[in-house]
């Protein structure tokens, strides 16, 4: 009697690892879309917010220190409840994907607090030349790792059209970088400021990578449940 | 289906571990190679017999000029695992009563 129940065990534990390893979750992308959704989306208001209110430093503060590191708590929360799927092809991709989505903003940060307590006294935020090659650069790095994600996506759900998608992205937004420059729209509500215009391209990276991560979430989610509905039949 | 007559196609660790592989969707060759690590000649041995027992059926298509086989766990394989893990449920609660 021993030796079946060793056995049935076995052969359990075979059943529930194999299963596992060959599930597909997609969970945790969905998740971080939202995840990252949520984070830019806050960005652009409180960097918004700063613009239409200068004296408000907080929100400047808030958008520089705190929300990558509640970014950076956010991924640790999904990834520790998705390690408990064994599936290692699942977790590598959201472990890879996911570190580099988190590590531009969480090394700006530090390069902030370092700058602000240990080189120059700066707060960290800039002059006017930098800010814009920073803006720049947020931006372009935004929408490639948006892009980056949306090929991801169109590979595991072979949803080839995807791909199209991500390169249209990605060259919408350097057309726009190279064709209009800093001409943008007319944004006269800066305080000593009334030619001020926001950047097409900077209007355009930060749709992109606000609303796009929450539609891409949602399509996400509506697969993983079309497919759970397709397993169930 | 008792813990005394249980199929051929549960008696061999990989046999089993194919069936389970196939549960949630039809795999390919190469894909159950990885999740199964078993070597293609036994892997392929293993194939033929869940498949002539009709646990499974295969499928090829050509494709970028190669033969892809992709194998689909078939009703009666799968009514055959259901009960085969029911077995190893009842057997597992008969002993924690």
């Amino acid at each position: 009697m021993e030796t079946k129940i060793y056995n049935a065990i076995q052969d359990i534990n075979t059943i529930k690892e194999t299963i596992e390893d060959t599930k597909v979750h997609y969970r945790g992308m969905y998740l971080m879309c939202f995840l990252l959704g949520t984070y830019n989306m806050l960005r652009y208001i409180l960097v918004m917010t700063f613009m239409l209110h200068p004296t408000w430093m907080v929100c400047m503060s808030i958008s520089v220190y705190l929300l990558p590191a509640l970014l950076l708590a956010g991924y640790i929360c999904i990834y520790r409840s998705e390690k408990k799927y064994s599936n290692k092809y699942y977790l590598s991709l959201l472990c890879i994907w996911g570190i580099i989505a988190i590590a531009i903003p969480v090394g700006a940060m530090l390069i902030n607090f370092l700058q602000f307590f240990l080189a120059t006294g700066d707060n960290g935020l800039g002059g006017g030349s930098s800010m814009i090659y920073a803006s720049f650069i947020t931006n372009f790095s935004g929408i490639l790792l948006f892009s980056i994600f949306m090929i991801i996506c169109a590979y595991s759900f072979s949803r080839k059209y995807l791909v199209g998608w991500a390169v249209a992205g990605l060259f919408g937004y350097m057309i726009l970088t190279s064709s209009f420059g800093n001409a943008g729209v007319s944004f006269p509500f800066i305080p000593g400021q009334p030619e001020a215009e926001i950047p097409y391209h900077n209007l355009y990276g930060n749709v992109v990578t606000c609303i796009g991560y929450f539609v891409l979430g949602v399509y996400i989610r509506h697969k993983e449940r079309g497919e759970a509905g397709d397993e169930h039949r | 289906m008792n813990i005394d007559n249980i199929p051929e196609a549960f008696s061999v660790t990989l046999r089993l571990k194919i069936i389970s592989s196939l549960v949630s969707s039809s795999k390919t060759f190469n894909e159950l190679r990885e999740t199964t690590q078993a070597t293609q000649g036994n892997l392929s041995v293993q194939l033929t017999k869940l498949e002539t027992w009709g646990y499974i059926t295969s499928s090829k298509v050509i494709e970028k000029k190669r033969t892809k086989s992709t194998y689909e766990l078939t009703s009666f394989g799968l009514s055959q695992f259901e009960e085969y893990v029911a077995l190893l449920q009842a057997v597992l609660d008969s002993n924690m009563s």
